[in-house]
């Protein structure tokens, strides 16, 4: 009893402060950026957006308002919009697979969003279909991928975790090599091809946020909803169907669910590396494994995380931006290794 | 479905079902594999007999190269060619001397900007391989190919040049070439006077000296034409020439910093302040927001209509937006160092000071 409301009140502490980080995130990431405001005119800029909207005059540049509404405020939103969806969905693969090494590209969603995303900026007739051809490419590829992959595992109706990790690495690299030729074999727009590959939330807009949104809630609703079921999956497939639970079906759906929470990020973000793989990790050890906590808590730090790395991807050798799935897997990768020595002690 | 997928399982190895599935399934698998073993056979024996036919040609054509060069050793056999004497001896963008021994009559070109200076100096007719990137002159586009943004130098030591002008990041696949004998020369202009250069230099090696002077002349005079109205229209807008679709722009230094000063325009990428005096580099998205430039340039290569720029929420506001004053431009004209300079320089005069000329 005492170590359960020892973990309820460390979990309360816990999103506590980093709901408080995230706010701090917001901020900061509001008040910083390239454009040379400093950042008291940054504050007044963005108090006179809230109180007076965006035609705002004051101590600052009369664009100033125009550049937090269009620029900074949609790409803060993007950013938490996407730590959040990663993380959800990597402590949902985690969960399902019993796997430590499982995130949410598992099912081949990185190379189909990928190989999808650059179809559609190589080939151009695509580009008729308007401004938001790459992310919907992108989309459609990694959900196509994912649900080849979970096909390919599933014999008779049963789906073993080796045979769908197996199968997602084989399409993966079928699907990355498809995408290596269609790069060596373009010239004018390997550039940005690169550039999509590398991940970012440079681009963002309010219309990207609002495309994505509705797809991400409803995904972490739906996990958060199935957690119980989630914690009796931990305990095996046998004890789980025991208690009641279609193991089979439950994990289906979740895989469902947490590859289009993915899919609908990275159609807009890129991809972005390490974030679903180690936030789940981080906050495992902090509020334990009962999911009904750790996805919360883990879209909550997925999302303050990501922002942080986001603003100083954008800060740190401004005007020139630094991809920011290279700030989340340059942390990521030391802080994934020293999880693996201190765990194998432990 | 189901019904099929059920046999792998019920592993009964000795049902008649299974059998027959077992005795069919290598037939499609073998007819397969003999199938790709012949297509990769044939392809082969294709190749081989097409290396063959090329080495002979090889052999003969490296006959005759060896003839001219035995020639030159004797002093009295220099020739004199379109006001060149050969052999002539020049001086690459490398800093390297070439000499070139003879009037070159099989020239490869491995990048665009240098067919284009071939043609444009009259020898088009002695260019017997270009690139696939190269797409001017029409005829150009005609001839054979030895690569792209990379020569590939298989396909050049096919065509037996005896000289190859290159560019700048060819001189790896160019040294086999050079080793075979041909005379590699490599370009890689920085600004107009290297353009100049470039092509009196190439003019020198295939015997066309006089044309090349007289272009040079030429770009000149039209570039001090365009300089001229330019500075006749007063004020310099503030211009953003976007490099590509994620803002990556010029800065000092750069050959379109160069180009922008002489239609007097302010390159936005150039100001105190916004860059990191870099070459080229990436504009953060709220800095084009903060500068505000009059005019902005977008590359037809990595945009297909301004509404794609125009359409992003982010730039709404832009008084280049607002003013329509945000510019499809033919970058590859105006950006390849070649003799179409003056035509490019005309064309982005007329984008920041509409009607000048």
């Amino acid at each position: 009893m005492r170590l359960v409301g020892d973990r309820r009140r460390t979990y309360r502490l816990v999103m506590l402060a980093v709901a408080a980080g995230l706010l701090g995130a917001v901020v900061l990431a509001a008040v910083t950026g390239a454009a040379g405001l400093s950042i008291k005119q940054s504050f007044a800029a963005l108090l006179a957006l809230f109180q007076h909207g965006s035609e705002a005059t004051g101590d600052f540049p009369d664009w100033a308002p125009r550049l937090l509404l269009n620029l900074r405020l949609p790409r803060i939103a993007l950013a938490i919009l996407t730590g959040a969806a990663l993380s959800t969905a990597g402590a949902s693969f985690q969960g399902t697979f019993r796997n430590p090494l499982a995130e949410p590209y598992l099912l081949g969603v990185s190379a189909g969003a990928a190989l999808g995303a650059t179809i559609a900026i190589i080939w151009k007739p695509l580009s008729a279909l308007g401004a938001y051809t790459v992310p919907l490419l992108a989309f459609i590829g990694a959900i196509s991928a994912a649900f080849l992959v979970y096909r390919l595992a599933t014999f008779a109706g049963h789906t073993q975790s080796a045979s769908l990790l197996l199968s997602g690495v084989a399409v993966g690299s079928t699907l990355t090599a498809i995408l290596s030729f269609l790069m060596v074999t373009t010239e004018r727009d390997l550039h940005t091809v690169v550039v999509w590959l590398m991940g970012g939330l440079t681009a963002a807009t309010w219309t990207k946020v609002f495309l994505a949104l509705p797809v991400v809630a409803v995904g972490f609703v739906y996990i958060v909803a199935m957690a119980r079921r989630m914690n009796l999956l931990l305990m095996g497939e046998e004890r789980a169907r025991e208690l009641g639970v279609d193991s089979q079906r439950t994990r289906r759906n979740l895989m469902v669910a947490a590859s289009v929470t993915t899919a609908a990020a990275v159609s807009f973000s890129g991809l972005i590396g390490f974030i679903g793989l180690m936030v789940p990790h981080i906050m495992r050890l902090l509020v334990g494994p009962d999911h009904r906590r750790l996805l919360p808590a883990s879209a909550l730090f997925g999302a303050f995380l990501l922002l942080l790395a986001d603003t100083v991807a954008r800060t740190a050798l401004a005007p020139q931006e630094i991809p920011v799935g290279i700030i989340t897997a340059a942390t990521g990768g030391p802080f994934f290794l020293y999880l693996l020595r201190t765990r194998r002690g432990a | 479905m189901t019904g099929h997928r059920k046999p792998p399982h019920a592993g009964q190895a000795s049902s008649p079902f299974r059998r027959r599935r077992l005795s069919r399934r290598p037939f499609p698998l073998l007819v397969l594999f003999a199938a790709v073993t012949l297509l990769v056979a044939s392809a082969f024996f294709a190749t081989a007999c097409g290396q063959t036919s090329d080495n002979t040609t090889t052999s003969l054509a490296a006959s005759t190269t060896v003839a001219p060069s035995t020639e030159t050793t004797a002093p009295s056999t220099s020739t004199t060619v379109g006001g060149s004497t050969f052999p002539v001896t020049v001086t690459d963008d490398n800093g390297k001397t070439v000499t070139v021994s003879a009037k070159p009559m099989r020239i490869v070109s491995t990048a665009p900007a240098s067919t284009e200076i071939l043609f444009a100096l009259g020898v088009g007719d002695r260019v017997v391989g270009v690139t696939s990137l190269c797409d001017y002159p029409p005829e150009a586009a005609a001839l054979p190919k030895v690569g792209d943004f990379q020569a590939n130098t298989e396909a050049i030591m096919a065509l037996s040049p005896d000289l190859v002008v290159g560019y700048s990041g060819n001189e790896e696949a160019l040294a086999p070439v050079e080793a075979a004998g041909a005379a590699v020369i490599i370009l890689n202009p920085a600004t107009l006077d290297g353009i100049y250069a470039d092509i009196t230099m190439v003019g020198a090696a295939t015997g066309a000296t006089a044309e090349a002077a007289a272009l040079v002349e030429k770009l000149k005079a039209d570039v001090k034409q365009v300089a001229d109205a330019a500075t006749a229209k007063g004020q310099a807008p503030k211009v953003f020439y976007a490099l590509d679709n994620t803002l990556w722009t010029a800065g000092p230094g750069s050959f379109v910093d160069e180009l922008l000063q002489i239609v007097h325009a302010t390159n936005v990428g150039a100001m105190q302040g916004e860059g990191p005096a870099q070459a080229y580099f990436q504009f953060a998205p709220e800095q084009l927001v903060a500068a505000d430039p009059d005019v902005i340039l977008l590359p037809n290569t990595a945009y297909k209509s301004i509404d794609e720029f125009v359409g992003d929420s982010r730039f709404a506001q832009l008084k280049a937006v607002k003013e329509k004053r945000v510019i499809l431009i033919d970058d590859v004209i105006i950006t390849r160092p070649g003799p179409r300079i003056a035509e490019g320089l005309k064309k982005l005069l007329e984008a920041v000071h509409p009607g000048a000329l």
